[in-house]
């Protein structure tokens, strides 16, 4: 995962992007080119808890491996 | 010598004391008064006990048909009483003993009032408050143990800890837990260890034993020394029903000294499952946060689209107005441009017609003086032409002497000089 990757950081600007063109008062480039921004922006954040997922899911994996050895 | 009339045999002896003990009107029918310890009810139904005071003791028996009518209301361990009863001897163990006919309550024993006052005493001042007690850690690396070294209570507590939770260190320390020098030891070992500082819980135990072998733990130096230990203290004195005031002190409790060794350690498989399970809560923490984080995201790709859609939707039907309207324009720009054009090309067309019916007419004129000037009829009527570089010369003027000039012939070409 991405070092010092602020994944809170990252939404509150998504937000604020959102905001800018909820609010109407962009031209049409300025427009997309939050857009683009935001998508890529979003697109960090699923690879982010894409990866997140994976790690828990390894833990847990990890966990129920340990249960089988313990009733070994 | 002795005198040979003066010597008895035992049982004759015996019978002489229990004869004389038990017909004198002193010893009989009379009323004692003491402390009751080692009260034991036997199984029999007779009870047997003895009676105390600082000084002395009597062993008292109350047979069951006696011990009856006290069955709900047994005199307890250290309580002062007041019997009514004979003096017997038994020969079998050559000792005298209190048969009990009656038993009167004359208050509590001066041991167990001195525990009730103190108790009163310490609870006033607040030392047994919850909000006093300290936690004890779950999971503890040193365990300071302060019990007697010998006896069963030591191997009990060592044996549960290593049971239990084998990882932890333990510190022994040997103290008196009986008699007169119990509780300065007990209080000069809570403070070593509390200066010592390494163990992070205190057990102070002790077996069972009458309210006496357990005073030391009704001293008010010993309740002072636990309510100041830095360190928890975990005490487990004597049996279930024994409370000192040094438990109620304690920042936790064990009903024996067993018990206290299971509340200082966990067990460790515990642990080991508690870690297990905590890392499964951890887990679908992070999973829920994370999947309320996707969903927050699907959220704001979804509304950017829309967002960014709608602008483009506008946009498409301003280029749409627009198309339509320049689309109108320019067909009208067309229409006039094909008008004008349409009239030109009549225009054209006319000056055309007439442009060529000129050139036609004139051309019939060159061809009709054309046919007019035809050299070969001129020729053949005898003149000839004379040509200056290839032009026609009609002026005698523009020639000059000796220049060469060709002249033309009806049949054939000559070469001339010309003279004056």
């Amino acid at each position: 995962m991405e070092e010092g990757f602020s994944l809170e950081s990252k939404l509150r600007k998504i937000r604020s992007l959102l905001e800018q063109m909820q609010a109407g008062e962009l031209d049409f480039d300025e427009n997309v080119k939050l857009f683009t921004m935001g998508t890529d922006l979003i697109e960090q954040c699923r690879q982010y808890l894409d990866e997140a997922e994976l790690k828990v899911k390894t833990l847990v994996e990890g966990t129920s491996g340990e249960e089988e050895e313990t009733f070994e | 010598m002795e005198d040979q009339k003066s010597v008895y045999g035992v049982r004759e002896f015996t019978a002489y004391v229990k004869h004389r003990l038990e017909n004198d009107p002193v010893l009989q029918n009379i009323w004692i008064e003491g402390e009751v310890s080692n009260l034991t009810n036997h199984r029999s139904g007779h009870v047997y006990f003895s009676l105390k005071d600082q000084d002395a003791q009597v062993n008292c028996v109350m047979w069951r048909s006696v011990a009856q009518s006290y069955l709900r209301n047994l005199p307890k361990h250290g309580e002062k009483i007041r019997l009514r009863g004979n003096v017997t001897v038994y020969p079998p163990r050559g000792s005298y003993q209190f048969n009990v006919l009656e038993i009167k309550k004359t208050g509590l024993g001066d041991l167990h009032q001195r525990y009730l006052e103190l108790k009163d005493k310490l609870q006033k001042e607040g030392l047994f408050e919850i909000a006093h007690k300290k936690p004890v850690p779950k999971i503890p690396k040193t365990i300071a143990v302060l019990t007697s070294p010998t006896g069963s209570v030591i191997r009990d507590i060592l044996s549960t800890i290593e049971r239990r939770f084998p990882h932890v260190k333990i510190l022994l320390v040997p103290t008196a837990v009986q008699g007169a020098t119990a509780a300065p030891q007990i209080v000069r070992n809570l403070e070593r260890i509390n200066s010592h500082g390494e163990a992070d819980v205190i057990l102070l135990c002790r077996g069972g034993g009458s309210l006496e072998d357990l005073w030391g733990f009704n001293e008010e130096i010993v309740a002072r020394a636990i309510f100041a230990s830095e360190i928890p203290v975990i005490s487990g004195v004597g049996h279930e029903t024994d409370t000192t005031i040094a438990d109620f002190v304690a920042d936790i409790r064990a009903p024996t000294p067993t018990a206290a060794a299971e509340l200082a350690v966990p067990i460790a498989a515990d642990i080991r499952n508690y870690l297990k399970d905590t890392k499964l809560r951890m887990a679908n923490q992070l999973q829920q946060f994370i999947n309320y984080r996707i969903q927050l995201l699907d959220n704001y790709q979804v509304q950017m689209k829309n967002n960014l859609e709608r602008q483009i939707e506008r946009k498409q039907v301003r280029l749409a107005e627009y198309t339509h309207l320049l689309e109108g324009l320019m067909q009208q720009k067309i229409d006039q441009l094909r008008k004008g054009l349409g009239e030109s090309k009549i225009y054209m067309e006319n000056t055309m017609e007439k442009l060529l019916a000129d050139r036609r007419h004139n051309l019939e004129l060159l061809e009709i003086q054309f046919k007019g000037l035809d050299m070969r009829r001129v020729l053949h009527r005898g003149y000839s032409v004379t040509l200056r570089n290839g032009r026609m010369v009609r002026d005698a003027e523009e020639l000059t002497t000796g220049e060469q000039v060709e002249t033309v012939f009806e049949k054939g070409r000559r070469w001339m000089e010309v003279k004056d």
